[in-house]
């Protein structure tokens, strides 16, 4: 008999590590559940609650952006000289469908599976940030509803979804509609990179004991590599749409030719976001295919280092492939050589994978389930969009398929293949743990032939219709081209694909109520999460595993046994404490108990905060600015309240007794490390927009042979170096009030932060100051627009770092701190650490460019 | 490739353990090792990306120059700091690829994590794949360095 005959039947390791005593099972489950009723809705923030959300809205505007505008653009394609929708509704259509796909579908749902996931497969009980979790889900959903509510105001966006200046600059895209789409999508972004931040922690800090990097599941080395990419490209993007909001709103110069700006800036600024972006949506897809592969064909997946290499690898050249969409634009022979030669190489590490799912299923005993054909699927479909995508890498054929239906067709292939059919692998093959039943089979092998059917005739002939000369982004074209029968079947694939769609979602709804009871692992999976129950508890595990093998449910008796101090540990965690939520820190590389801290709980800040947020980006998309100020108001009261320390939940001698008896250091009142975690990813967020800001100021400087252009004086020197030693002395007054409270020193620690207040307002003063009075606005020239831009950025940076020092003042003059609980407070001089560097380098390039360049 | 034969959730196991393996990540030596295992994992990306920004930028910067057409020992001002650029990036890398080399190698050189059922004396240092995925990379990004200054030596610079 067969493992997949025996729905529920259990793993090879016994199931969930029990506590002695029921009653601690049920206290911990209502610990960690969120509170009910709508105002505990609001408040939720527990993991399960949170990615579920992520990926039902990211389905609701699949349905939304996905399906409904392709059936209509096909529609109008079917025919040659259709009149069913005109040439603007189709702009409009085409920027939309693009736009929701790209932006509020895949990632979300991608961020949906992981936050979901990854505290069950990695044995651990929550995430590391849940309030920050919470707070991505509402700034997704208010971006994505702000970019919809566009539709209301009849004011969609039509300038596709990479929205080209001078297109979608002031001159050529007056009006709301560019502005809805830098806006709202602008928000959604800030919801992927907070989520890519606590997912990166996640995955590095928060892991079963013995689970270390080598045995960590490969969902978790994808979630682990795509969320670095989120950090460095959504970033470059955030900066790239606030410099084209500043063109559109603030009549700033970055794009605009004629007063030295430069149009291919944005190009740049968008495909270093934009080329990523194809490998953040792919790699979390081969993560689910190697996860969900060696269970289904019941072998262990063939070369795992070689597959974890592949993911790294593909992380860092997507970097390195962003020109290859700008070929035809005129870049330099020896430019077009190092863009087409990375785009070439990137068939490596993602052939190795190729090869690796192939030698698994070749090497296995597969069965033919739902789940597993659609890998099948991803695989002979995103073979030939990689193909077609080595093509386009080779510069002469790319300059002839460049704009064309052959692109459309590559990237159709790349993204539905490569991405939608892992999802719907992913949905069937983990949807019986979150529900506790098993998806329809006869459905799901429906919903997986008339999508792979419906993928291949709709989009294999637009190969075809594009390198006989169809251009892409046409609302008709005329009688006679060749093109007619080709269009026809392509949306005859199209409207085989919807009913696919709606099977599948009849299958959902279906299973969900009428569904056959799952079991603890249905599929003899041999990853972590399959040892719970299905349903999983609020808190996923009572007792923690403890992790020896890569495949612990196949390799392992027991989950709960181990050396004798971690057995000690994982026990005495189970029953204590029960009066607050703990979670573990291991060390990254050897997985070893590091810390116990406290979780954050239910909160109505994240909620509170993402408003304010959204008020932010509102207020200029209706020129109410004042709003703004309202909005960050708003966000600065819903960081405080979210952060708000609360007591801690025992003493302190309490926490050292569990230290004493353990060997691992609790505290209560917050983590050092998660803290310190945090803080890196904050500066490096920080250093990536500082780095983009820099890479807009070089290229608009090589744009142009006069810098600063005539009329414009040469920078001084004065005010900068006065300023620049007023920061410095600012941040090691911050750094010694942080050595006085570690040797207890509550007065010193006092003395320190207001120095540093002192002086750092001293320096934003003063060099604020110098700022309105250079005698050069940001409309007349793009120096002016980066000089004014870039130096507010690193204003900006140091008023965070003093609105920090100023809260730690308050919890300073309160007695919060002593020299074990200090945390927020040495966080704060990390930070302006990292300040001092963005205003030496900022300064420096704004003052001192111009002379050396 | 070597390594132990593998068993799926329906074959037949042999001896398998509850845990009661010798912890060698216990060391407290580890942490650093780990760090240098990351530099190690992480060198060929890193130098191949700092590799393609300077041949980039300084492409861009030179053709947009009034360099542009200027020449050392006969190869265009790009073109020659493209190669220079590639030669110290493949030696920095295949430095580093040979330093994960020997730290595989060290660990045992296995291919394969050993499932507790197979393993036989004390457990391999638990980050020894990590070290593999480094030589992987490190040859990777090494002939990804070679491959992207390349153009310098066939194509006009600007």
């Amino acid at each position: 008999m067969t493992v997949l005959d025996e729905p529920g039947r259990p793993g090879t390791a016994e199931p969930t590590p029990t506590v002695e005593q029921p009653e601690t099972h049920a206290e911990l489950d209502r610990l960690w559940a969120d509170p009910p009723g709508l105002w505990g809705r609001l408040r939720a923030v527990q993991n399960d609650a949170i990615g579920k959300r992520l990926l039902f809205t990211g389905f609701f505007f699949l349905i939304l952006g996905g399906s409904v505008d392709s059936v209509v653009m096909r529609t109008q394609l079917a025919r040659p000289e259709s009149d069913l929708v005109s040439a603007g509704l189709y702009n409009e259509l085409f920027t939309n469908h693009g736009s929701v796909t790209m932006f509020l579908v895949i990632l979300p749902i991608f961020e949906g599976f992981a936050i979901m996931l990854l505290p069950l497969l990695l044995g651990t009980r929550e995430m590391p940030f849940p309030r920050l979790g919470a707070f991505a889900y509402y700034t997704f959903l208010f971006g994505g509803l702000l970019y919809y509510s566009s539709t209301l105001f009849q004011a969609v966006p039509n300038a596709g979804w990479f929205a080209y200046t001078p297109l979608s600059g002031p001159d050529y895209s007056p009006g709301l509609p560019l502005d809805f789409w830098v806006l709202g999508l602008g928000v959604a972004e800030v919801g992927a990179i907070a989520a890519g931040a606590e997912i990166i922690i996640g995955i590095l800090k928060m892991r079963a004991p013995g689970m270390t990097l080598s045995r960590m599941p490969m969902f978790a080395w994808a979630m682990l590599v795509t969320s670095f990419m989120i950090m460095f490209a959504f970033t470059t993007l955030i900066v790239g749409s606030l410099l084209l909001e500043l063109d559109r709103g603030f009549d700033m110069r970055f794009f605009d030719p004629e007063l030295g700006g430069s149009t291919l800036l944005w190009q740049h600024l968008f495909w270093i976001f934009g080329h990523p972006e194809v490998y953040i949506q792919f790699l979390p897809a081969a993560g689910i295919v190697s996860m969900a592969l060696p269970v289904l064909a019941r072998r262990r997946l063939v070369g795992y280092t070689w597959v974890v290499g592949s993911l790294v690898a593909i992380g860092f050249l997507s970097f390195g492939l962003w020109a290859h969409h700008m070929f035809a634009v005129g870049l330099p022979p020896l430019v077009l050589g190092f863009f087409a030669a990375a785009s070439i190489l990137i068939a490596l590490p993602a052939g190795v994978q190729i090869f690796a799912w192939v030698a698994t299923i070749s090497a296995g005993r597969p069965k033919i389930t739902t789940p597993f054909l659609f890998i099948l699927g991803f695989l002979f479909i995103f073979v030939i969009g990689g193909i077609t995508g080595v093509m386009v890498a080779a510069v002469p054929f790319d300059l002839q398929a460049h704009d064309s239906y052959f692109v459309v067709g590559h990237l159709h292939y790349v993204l539905i293949g490569g991405v939608g059919f892992p999802i719907f692998a992913g949905v069937y093959y983990w949807f019986p743990k979150f529900t506790g039943k098993m998806l329809g089979e006869r459905l799901g092998k429906l919903n997986f032939w008339l999508l792979f059917i419906g993928v291949n005739v709709a989009f294999f002939p637009m190969h075809i219709v594009g390198l006989m000369g169809m251009p892409r982004r046409i609302y008709t074209y005329p009688k006679g081209q060749g093109w007619d029968l080709w269009n026809m079947i392509s949306t005859i694939g199209v409207y085989i694909i919807v009913p696919g769609i709606g099977v599948f979602m009849l299958n959902v709804l279906h299973s969900w109520f009428r569904g056959r009871p799952a079991g603890n692992n249905p599929w003899g999976g041999d990853t972590l999460e399959w040892a719970v129950p299905s349903p999983p508890a609020e808190h996923g595990w009572s007792v923690l595993p403890i992790v020896h093998s890569r495949h612990p449910l196949w390799d392992q008796d027991s989950l709960s046994q181990g050396e004798a101090r971690l057995e000690h540990f994982v026990r005495g965690l189970a029953g204590w404490p029960l009066r607050w939520r703990a979670a573990v820190i291991v060390r990254t590389g050897d997985a070893q108990p590091e810390e116990v801290f406290r979780v954050g709980g239910p909160s109505i800040w994240p909620l509170v905060t993402a408003i304010g947020m959204v008020a932010i980006f509102a207020s200029e998309l209706f020129h109410q600015r004042w709003g703004a100020g309202v909005g960050a108001l708003v966000v600065v009261i819903g960081v405080i309240g979210w952060n708000w320390p609360q007591d801690a939940p025992m003493t302190e001698e309490e926490e050292l007794a569990f230290e004493a008896e353990h060997g691992v250091p609790v505290h209560g009142g917050g983590s050092e490390v998660v803290a310190q975690w945090g803080m890196a990813l904050a500066m490096l967020f920080v250093g990536v927009a500082f780095s983009a800001f820099l890479l807009a100021y070089f290229y608009l400087r090589l744009d142009n042979d006069a810098w600063p252009p005539p009329g414009i004086p040469m920078p001084s020197l004065l005010v900068p170096v006065l300023s620049t030693v007023l920061v410095l002395a600012a941040a090691l007054a911050m750094h010694r009030g942080v050595r006085r409270i570690r040797a207890g020193d509550q007065g010193g620690l006092k003395v320190g932060l207001v120095t540093t207040l002192v002086l750092g307002a001293a320096a934003v003063v003063v060099q604020g100051r110098q700022a309105t009075r250079l005698g050069f606005s940001v409309s007349e020239h793009a120096y002016g627009s980066i000089f004014h831009t870039l130096g507010a950025f690193v204003l900006a940076t140091v008023v965070a770092a003093l609105v920090m020092a100023l809260l730690a003042l308050f919890w300073a003059w309160r007695g919060y701190y002593t020299p074990r609980r200090h945390v927020t407070v040495s966080t704060t001089a990390r930070f302006w650490t990292a300040t001092v560097a963005v205003w030496v380098v900022g300064l420096g390039t704004l003052h001192l460019g111009p002379y050396l360049t | 490739m070597s390594g132990p034969a593998v068993t799926g959730p329906g074959a037949p196991t042999v001896g398998r353990t509850g845990g009661d393996e010798p912890d060698a990540s216990a060391d407290p030596r580890s942490q650093r090792r780990f760090r240098t295992m990351a530099v190690l994992l992480l060198a060929g990306p890193v130098i191949w990306s700092t590799h393609f920004m300077v041949v980039y930028l300084q492409a861009e910067a030179v053709c947009d120059s009034r360099a542009a057409d200027d020449e050392v020992l006969g190869v265009a001002v790009a073109s020659a700091v493209t190669i220079v650029a590639t030669v110290v990036a493949l030696v920095a890398s295949l430095a580093f690829t040979r330093g994960a080399w020997q730290r595989w190698r060290r660990g045992g050189g296995g291919w394969n994590e050993v499932p507790p059922a197979r393993r036989t004396g004390p457990a391999a240092e638990p980050e020894t794949p990590l070290a593999l995925v480094g030589v992987m990379l490190g040859v990777v990004f090494s002939l990804a360095i070679a491959f992207t200054g390349l153009p310098a030596v066939v194509l006009t610079a600007c």
